[in-house]
């Protein structure tokens, strides 16, 4: 074995890298997996980057829940807004935006599992 | 990191499936598969168009693909002169394009979907080993369908879940791409073992 890396350092020392490259992505996806079958991440936190269509589908709730939430218009264009903009919009911090949005869902959850 | 790309996605919709799609065929480092699930995931959600998603991702896709087999078959071609005017160095790149010229087409399936981090690289090789463009754009078309069916229809399947799904994916990409490239230096090492194993038997050591 040493004499082999001895003779083709090279290569030997890209078949390592290589090898541990491998074994670095075997853990990392069965933690994801672990964690994609944990139920209690099944909810998604919400990020700038949602659109309200988005958490509506995320979270289950009724198709006009999370737009009544955010007092959004509906001019029917179909336009994507991301919670971020939805928060420059209106003059408001993205934190505020998401809390009162969890609030909201959090409440509508604990009434429909009553 | 990921967070940033589906706020694109979410933003500009389609012009950034297309971009991304098409960069990532030349080795540029975006995580185009991201894009792909966020695409899907907001086609599921009704704020992108499935349809549209898919045949403009795909177009995208074969399109970055042939622009870089062609820089291959240009710029690769001509730095593989220049290499093959050295005698020992001609027969291993004679090896290499044999190889291409039987195997070209399926490694050029395969990379399209499955060692997707790959793509990239077997495209410029590809040209320059002059692998038939027509052998190579049916191979690549198909393929390409493949990657572009899969990674949205899981978008679009586990759209709740975006997050989650872009991680699996992609250490999965990774682990299938890593043990691609480990499998062919053992085999390239093994493979030196041997000769010169038989080169110190036939010089009676």
């Amino acid at each position: 074995m040493i004499r082999i890396a001895k003779r083709h350092p090279y290569l030997v020392t890209a078949f390592a890298f290589a090898l541990a490259v491998m074994l670095f992505f075997t853990v990392r996806l069965a933690a994801s997996m672990i964690f994609w079958n944990d139920r209690a991440h099944l909810d998604q936190p919400l990020a700038g980057w949602m659109t309200p269509r988005y958490i509506t589908r995320s979270w289950n709730v009724p198709p006009d829940f999370v737009a009544t939430t955010l007092a959004l218009e509906r001019d029917g264009a179909g336009r994507r807004v991301t919670l971020q903009d939805l928060a420059d919009q209106q003059g408001r911090s993205l934190e505020s935006l998401i809390q009162d949005l969890k609030i909201a869902l959090s409440s509508r959850r604990a009434t429909a599992n009553e | 990191m990921n967070e940033t790309l589906f706020g694109y996605v979410s933003t500009y919709g389609l012009p950034v499936v297309a971009v991304a799609a098409y960069l990532s065929c030349l080795a540029i480092p975006i995580p185009t598969s991201a894009v792909m699930l966020a695409a899907g995931a907001f086609a599921a959600a009704g704020d992108l168009i499935l349809w549209q998603v898919v045949t403009l991702a795909w177009l995208a896709a074969v399109l970055g693909d042939q622009t870089g087999f062609f820089i291959g078959r240009k710029g690769g071609a001509r730095i593989i002169e220049i290499l093959e005017a050295h005698p020992r160095r001609a027969a291993l790149i004679g090896n290499a394009r044999a190889l291409m010229q039987r195997w070209g087409g399926v490694g050029v399936f395969f990379s399209t979907w499955l060692f997707a981090p790959l793509g990239p690289w077997v495209n410029f090789l590809a040209g320059s080993a002059k692998l038939s463009w027509i052998r190579f754009t049916l191979w690549d078309i198909a393929g390409e369908a493949i990657w572009v069916g899969l990674y949205v229809s899981l978008g679009f399947q586990f759209a709740a879940r975006l997050p989650e799904i872009t991680t699996i994916l992609n250490d999965w990409a990774g682990l299938i791409s890593a043990a691609v490239v480990t499998l062919g230096l053992a085999l390239f090492l093994l493979h030196k073992v041997r000769a010169s194993r038989n080169d110190n038997a036939s010089h009676g050591r």
